[in-house]
């Protein structure tokens, strides 16, 4: 039997609560779904910008809309060697999955490319000066003298490289920071780049999620909460939906636009004279935001892959 | 220029080592980008990070 041709695509996993929030949202019958993981327990066959996967076909000739949330799971073949053969296994599989995404006419809420880029909190930084979109003054280095006399005594530290990483099996989160010019840790400063930022007194921390023209925003006050929120468990749960000034609202919309970004979840601070964009998360999380915010993201995203054409 | 003691290049360790902290969550992202882990598995191959330039040169 010929392969019937797909309604949408999404590159996850059905164990990702997103995915899942979105896949059941749209016909699953025609609906591909896959990630790095589960291609190799399948049947494909990928020539001349065609993918043939089980009994559906992703192709050029019938171009379709497709959402990537995650191009493997968390732990997929976590800590292999750079150069070794189980790195050249894994970096097959993804090579596969970026070659499926550029070639097989698939029209994606966000590209891979813009997604990719736009993960640089100093690509997204300057994307929201070009913008005239206020920022906490951001800069890397290696000389605290530099820091003290760019952002005064106290400051804010957050990675520049990845937010976690692993001792064995132990998952480790980099929160975050406030440091001192002369906290023991800036002992360390010289072995990885890092961000510093200016600290804001913020008032507000604004969780803004996009979807294409779609925009929903909640909030949680600064005083209840570490500096990062994240830091502390209960505060996921304590955002509520809120109306939040006009500048957080249409320089979201602008920098989700700047950044080629069909979905994004941004971090907002409300200090007393201004608002400060804090961080964009091209493929964060949304569904820890209270009803009606996390059924509406997943509504849009799966109504935009429902479509079926730009 | 600054001597390279003075700078902390010669740190043993990283401020991911001061300021890692134990995750909360099964997941260890919990409310940042979810797509970072892969990124990052891109960024460790050769193969793909040139397929990636091609996209930034584009």
């Amino acid at each position: 039997m010929s392969p019937r041709p797909a309604s949408a695509v999404i590159i996850g996993n059905r164990a990702d609560e997103h995915v899942e929030a979105v896949r059941e949202r749209l016909d699953a019958d025609r609906l591909v779904l896959f990630d790095a993981s589960t291609l190799q327990a399948d049947s494909y066959l990928l020539r001349g910008g065609v993918l043939e996967l089980r009994d559906l076909r992703l192709s050029t000739a019938t171009p379709i809309r497709g959402w990537i949330r995650r191009l493997a799971p968390p732990d997929w073949l976590r800590g292999v060697v750079v150069e070794s053969h189980e790195a050249a296994v894994k970096a097959a599989w993804l090579s596969l999955l970026a070659s499926i995404s550029r070639t097989c006419g698939v029209v994606w809420l966000t590209e891979l490319g813009p997604l990719l880029i736009a993960e640089n909190k100093l690509v997204q930084a300057e994307a929201a000066e070009r913008l005239g979109i206020a920022t906490p003054e951001t800069l890397v280095t290696n000389d605290v003298a530099a820091l003290r006399a760019a952002l005064g005594d106290e400051f804010l530290f957050k990675p520049l490289g990845p937010g976690h990483f692993y001792i064995g099996d132990e998952a480790l989160v980099v929160y975050s920071t406030v440091l001192r010019h002369d906290s023991p840790e800036l002992e360390a400063l010289g072995a990885a780049p890092f961000i510093a930022q200016r600290k804001i007194a913020a008032e507000q921390h604004i969780r803004v999620v996009t979807v294409r023209d779609g925009f929903w925003a909640a909030g949680i006050h600064a005083a209840d909460w570490p500096v990062d929120w994240r830091e502390a468990a209960d505060a996921h749960s304590a955002f509520s939906p809120v109306r939040p000034p006009a500048e957080i609202s249409e320089g979201a919309m602008a920098l989700a636009n700047e950044l080629n970004l069909g979905y994004s979840s941004q971090d907002w601070l409300v200090a007393r004279d201004a608002c400060f964009i804090v961080d964009v998360n091209p493929a964060g999380q949304w569904l820890f935001l209270p009803d009606p915010i996390a059924g509406s993201v997943a509504d849009a995203i799966a109504a935009w892959l429902g479509l079926g054409k730009s | 220029m600054k001597d390279r003691r003075e700078i902390g290049a010669l740190a043993q360790d990283s401020m991911y080592l001061k300021l890692g902290r134990p995750s909360l969550e099964t997941d260890p992202r919990p409310g940042e980008t979810a797509i970072t882990a892969s990124v990052e598995s891109i960024d460790n191959d050769r193969s793909v990070v040139l397929l990636l330039c091609t996209d930034l040169i584009e």
